[in-house]
């Protein structure tokens, strides 16, 4: 809790530092604003129900992009983590796609699909598959061949075999996976939107930057730093919940 | 009746073969406790794999009741050395014990029915919401007994059950298998590395060579029953059997220039 409290302090001292000096002309105030009036900005935006607005589109894209990415990568995954030749056969493409920034999708993106949400779910499922899909694949070749034995002698066959014993053994990768993948579904959706949208938090940042509304841009930058903050919340909290067991387990070693 | 006949395993990696079982060639009657020992890395796992039907063997058969096993048999069951690879960590005792009975196609009732008796008989009733990792050594390895037991299997395999737990759990464990096999008789194959654990529980023991292993030798074990931890090997006999047996070993391990010598 302390170091939590300390945390705090430090952000209330850097506002402040913030505040005094954009007060004391120390930066130009059109270009960064002091946080006061970025609150202002921020409250105005909340009461028209701009914001609002933008933060459903931003996380409906989120949703389905990353329900998406969760779909491919966990089955994709599972299937190269169970067939070897699979995994041998794709690993040259994984290897040669995964590296290279997800963004560089973006343009391609936009040429197939347009402007509108299909584009942005595309690139959003494009990039969050694949933190999924490795920690997947990684999961399943870690579940122990003593384990995998028991199963089959208990005549569970090789499909219920991957959904009973190999999926939850697998779990706790899986969740980081998952847990990376949020986070990259989120920059690739607000990605999206600065470059090319018509609407959610990143097209209100890149609008309010086009027509000089300075404040309002820092209140959409901070929004979406606080969705950010809250999705990571969210999934480190359902993960304590759903894995308790590994979480309790692991601080026993 | 489980007939091993003539069973090779032999693993071919690349250019390289490795012999890991030559000719293994024995029988064991229904409800026969029969222990299988031998020198360390003799191939003991590899076997009892072959016989689980997990492991496809490279020469000879695995009979049970007259029928070729090429897959794991419902009426067998293989308990694990390492009880915490084995369970599965995201399920509690109860979870764990209803693994055993997911595939069985059994009305829920008897589910539940055997789930309460196999805690039971293992005295593990107390702690069906705990999760292994909650458990001590002795506990997790009656949670994978207790597990074997609600499948009803007319034959349970043991690969070195008790190896690695300390000794006076090892006896208590000892004697708890010996209850439940009294109370209700199964084949049992129990592969160990302790001589006088497979004495002190078995009816007939197997002695196995070093690698490729074969089976050199078989002892009827003539004590009488119920055994006592004291009193049974406390007996002359026992000792006899012990000796004969760590002999025997003792032979199959030394490089043959040794032995000769000694």
């Amino acid at each position: 809790m302390s170091t939590r409290i300390q945390g705090l302090l430090v952000i209330v001292a850097i506002l402040a530092a913030w505040e005094a000096a954009a007060w004391a002309s120390l930066v130009n105030p059109a270009f960064l604003p002091p946080p006061s009036s970025i609150l202002l900005a921020w409250k105005e935006i909340v009461a028209s129900g701009e914001l609002i607005q933008h933060v459903t589109t931003t996380m409906r894209v989120w949703v389905q992009g990353f329900a998406l990415a969760t779909l491919l990568g966990v089955s994709l995954g599972l299937l190269m983590g169970l067939f070897r030749p699979l995994a041998a056969a794709l690993a040259t493409t994984v290897e040669l796609l995964r590296p290279m920034p997800s963004v560089a999708i973006i343009p391609i993106a936009i040429v197939t699909f347009g402007l509108e949400d299909p584009m942005k779910r595309f690139v959003t499922m494009y990039a969050a598959t694949w933190p999924i899909l490795i920690n997947t694949l990684y999961g399943v070749r870690s579940v122990d061949p003593v384990l995998i034995d028991s199963a089959r002698t208990f005549r569970f066959s090789e499909p219920r075999r991957a959904l009973k014993v190999i999926l939850p053994a697998a779990s706790p990768y899986i969740a980081t996976g998952l847990r990376l993948g949020a986070g990259i579904a989120l920059i690739l959706v607000v990605t999206a939107e600065l470059v090319a949208s018509r609407d959610g938090l990143g097209y209100f940042v890149a609008q309010s930057q086009l027509s000089y509304r300075i404040p309002d841009m820092y209140a959409g930058i901070f929004s979406i730093a606080v969705v950010g903050y809250l999705l990571n919340l969210a999934f480190v909290s359902a993960e304590n919940r759903a894995l308790g067991w590994h979480r309790r387990l692991a601080s026993r070693q | 009746m489980l007939q091993v006949t003539h069973l090779q395993k032999t693993y071919v990696r690349g250019e390289r073969e490795t012999v890991a079982v030559r000719d293994l060639h024995f029988s064991v009657r229904d409800d026969e406790f029969i222990s299988i020992v031998g020198p360390s890395g003799c191939g003991k796992t590899t076997m009892l794999r072959c016989v689980a039907g997990l492991l496809p063997a490279s020469g000879g058969q695995v009979l049970l009741d007259g029928r070729l096993v090429t897959r794991p048999p419902k009426e067998m069951v293989l308990v694990f050395q390492d009880y915490s690879r084995s369970l599965c960590a995201w399920r509690s005792v109860h979870g764990n014990v209803a693994f055993a009975l997911e595939e069985s196609h059994l009305p829920r009732t008897e589910r539940k029915q055997r789930i309460r008796e196999a805690l039971a008989t293992v005295g593990l009733t107390e702690f069906g919401e705990y999760y292994p990792f909650e458990l001590s050594g002795g506990m997790q390895q009656r949670l994978q007994i207790a597990r074997a037991l609600a499948y009803q299997p007319k034959i349970m395999l043991m690969d070195e059950p008790f190896g690695s737990l300390d000794a006076l759990t090892r006896a208590e464990l000892e004697d708890q298998l010996l209850a439940i096999w009294t109370a209700n008789p199964k084949t049992v194959v129990f592969v160990t590395h302790d001589i006088e654990e497979a004495v002190y529980l078995s009816d007939r023991v197997l002695v196995l060579s070093a690698r490729p292993s074969e089976v050199v030798e078989e002892l009827i074990i003539d004590l009488p029953r119920p055994r006592d931890q004291l009193e049974t090997r406390s007996l002359e006999r026992f000792a006899d059997y012990r000796g004969h047996i760590y002999r025997r070993i003792r032979q199959e391990s030394r490089p043959p220039v040794l032995a000769a010598s000694a």
